[in-house]
């Protein structure tokens, strides 16, 4: 079985050498479709880390009122007050209501460090258990307290342990607690690093002119039951219109606004790299078929020796069909790595994560051969077909 | 006792074609022993070629038998045939079809490539055979290079370096100049007289005197000569 696979290989070596043009030709426009597909599983696989991170960081049972028609609050302002907190926290049953300010900040040698300031209700400290040290409490709160909680990407970018300060927008913060990353690796602001610290400091060290507004960039409200959720989104909407005369510039963003926005996001990857994709794959099997067909009849009389030689009509399709698995494979294998290096771009310029793992390398690799086999079975079948009599005295 | 190699009894081959049957082959019976060196002999288009493929495996016939080494042809399915076409058949054909882009010793080596002879064992092989037919130093010279009359000699150690029980030929000095036909037809006296049985389509009656045999085939029809 070892030798016959080696004499397939060797026969589709020379073959490929006699006839440069021939091999090469679909293999690369096949690629450039295998280089799609890469792209487009890496995105969907980030898309998924990136809702599981969402919906993580956020919590199924929270949502978010922020300033902002897309609910960006860097971008948009601090549009909520310390008012719309304490009356949410006193009408909303089974609710804890938990403050957002959020900055970002450089920290050298890091770079840019999100900090998010925010209370002990924070919905996260629920869930999450530290890696060492504690979260942030109540008294950190009350007395402004210059602490801070790191994840662990930052800790380990600046040998961050508990006890030692992290200097944000020139003030030590004492280090009092890491936390584990998100899963989906990059946060909300697409920085890989967080702190968080009290908001009563965040807004007096962050906050410049601000910081005695009392304004926060969000309101986090958790819902102890998850089915509550609906009541609870609809009776905040009521109590802030009724407090502000209407909905203004507030947006309320629960964990399935989230998701509906990621899986549109999905919709035009799956649409644009799809559809390169496809059209790739489609003009390089087409291509694929068209050459192997010519190939099959520029070697009429090579399958007439082959015959003569010994060759069974199942070896001369084995040997075409292995042709075509072989150019779907080496297609795959240069589409794989113009993916990666498209990848590579593309991570530079946004903040999206484009994992590369295991199944977005082996898919468009399984795609090549089993394409590639299904371009060469028509001209193979054809091949195997071909009376070795008649190949033999082929003009 | 003299034994027989290949053996056709009431053996017809005919094309079908838009205007009807074309018959190639007619009732054709004979017998070839080892050692003999037939030679057969015909203008264009009188079932030489046919007769050729028919007895070598690479054709069936219409009708009658076809007996190889003592096995009805007919009776072998098509890994079987295959399996003789690759052991015990040699083939040398008018048009050389060696595999250009190979080397001259890559094409003998090729040979065994349906056999189960390791592919070191094989190039070793091959290299032996140029040598004995004097084309060592061609060895590594690509297929293509090769003058037409080196060509047909590589072709030639490729149809024997298995050893096979019969060597068919179809017009193998068809492309020849008179010189390099004449080194072929040295080659293939050689191969005779160390016990090869040869059988040679030829329209070139030149070329009987290396004969032990001589059939003369006309409009499909066979007929000995003495």
């Amino acid at each position: 079985m070892t030798d016959y696979l080696a004499g397939l290989l060797r026969d589709i070596w020379q073959n490929a050498a006699a006839r440069p043009v021939h091999a090469v030709m679909p293999v690369l426009v096949a690629s450039l479709g295998m280089a799609a597909l890469t792209v487009l599983l890496s995105g969907l696989a980030g898309l998924g880390k990136r809702a599981d991170a969402l919906i993580e960081d956020f919590g199924a049972n929270v949502f978010e009122i922020c300033g902002g028609a897309r609910g960006n609050p860097l971008q948009e302002g601090r549009a909520v007050d310390a008012a719309d907190v304490r009356i949410l926290s006193a009408n909303l049953a089974d609710c804890s209501v938990s403050v957002v300010f959020r900055s970002i900040e450089r920290i050298d040698p890091a770079g840019m460090v999100e900090i998010v300031g925010t209370d002990e209700r924070h919905p996260r400290w629920g869930r999450r258990k530290p890696l060492s040290g504690r979260l942030l409490d109540r008294m950190d709160v009350l007395t402004a307290a210059r602490c801070c909680v790191v994840n662990a990407g930052l800790a380990s970018q600046l040998s961050l342990e508990e006890g030692r300060a992290l200097v944000i927008a020139g003030t030590p913060f004492v280090v009092v607690g890491i936390v584990p990353d998100e899963p989906g690796g990059e946060s909300w602001q697409g920085s890989a690093m967080k702190a968080w610290i009290p908001h009563t400091a965040a807004r007096f060290w962050l906050g410049g002119k601000d910081w005695d507004s009392e304004a926060f960039d969000s309101m986090l409200v958790a819902v102890q039951d998850e089915g509550a959720m609906d009541e609870a989104v609809r009776a905040a909407t009521r109590i802030l219109k009724q407090r502000k005369g209407g909905p203004g510039n507030l947006t309320i963003v629960t964990p399935e606004a989230l998701l509906k926005e990621l899986r549109s996001v999905r919709n035009s990857l799956v649409a644009f790299a799809g559809g390169g994709a496809l059209l790739g794959l489609g003009l390089g099997s087409v291509v694929l078929a068209l050459l192997m067909a010519a190939n099959v009849r520029s070697r009429v009389v090579e399958i007439g020796l082959r015959r003569s030689l010994g060759a069974t009509s199942r070896d001369i399709l084995a040997l075409f069909i292995c042709e075509g698995c072989v150019s779907g494979f080496v297609a795959a294998l240069l589409g794989v790595l113009l993916g990666c290096a498209g990848i590579a771009a593309a991570r530079g310029a946004s903040s999206m994560p484009l994992p590369l793992g295991f199944p977005v390398v082996m898919a468009p690799m399984a795609v090549g051969v089993a394409l590639g086999g299904l371009s060469a079975w028509a001209p193979a079948r054809l091949a195997a077909s071909i009376r070795p009599a008649e190949s033999l005295r082929w003009e | 006792m003299k034994q027989l190699v290949l053996e056709m009894r009431d053996v017809s081959k005919s094309y079908p074609t838009p205007r009807g049957p074309v018959h190639a082959l007619g009732d054709v019976n004979i017998g070839i022993c080892r050692g003999e060196f037939v030679m057969i002999t015909g203008p264009s288009g009188s079932g030489k070629t046919t007769f050729i493929q028919i007895a070598g495996l690479l054709d069936c016939p219409t009708s009658g038998k076809v007996v190889f080494e003592g096995r009805d042809a007919m009776d072998m399915d098509e890994r079987t045939s295959a399996r003789v076409r690759a052991e015990r058949i040699g083939m040398v054909f008018q048009r050389f079809h060696l595999l250009g882009h190979l080397s001259a010793l890559e094409n003998v080596a090729f040979r065994f490539r349906y056999t189960d002879v390791p592919r070191d064992d094989a190039l070793a092989r091959s290299r032996r055979m140029l040598q004995a037919m004097g084309l060592e130093t061609l060895s590594s010279t690509r297929a293509a290079s090769l003058s037409a009359g080196e060509m047909q000699r590589v072709a030639i150690a490729r149809a024997v370096v298995l050893e096979p029980a019969v060597l068919f030929a179809d017009e193998p000095t068809g492309n020849l100049d008179s010189k390099s036909a004449d080194s072929v037809m040295d080659i293939m006296g050689e191969l005779h007289r160390k016990g090869l049985t040869i059988v040679m389509a030829t329209h070139n009656e030149r070329l009987l005197r290396h004969a032990t045999r001589h059939i003369a085939c006309a409009g499909g029809r066979m007929q000995e000569v003495a």
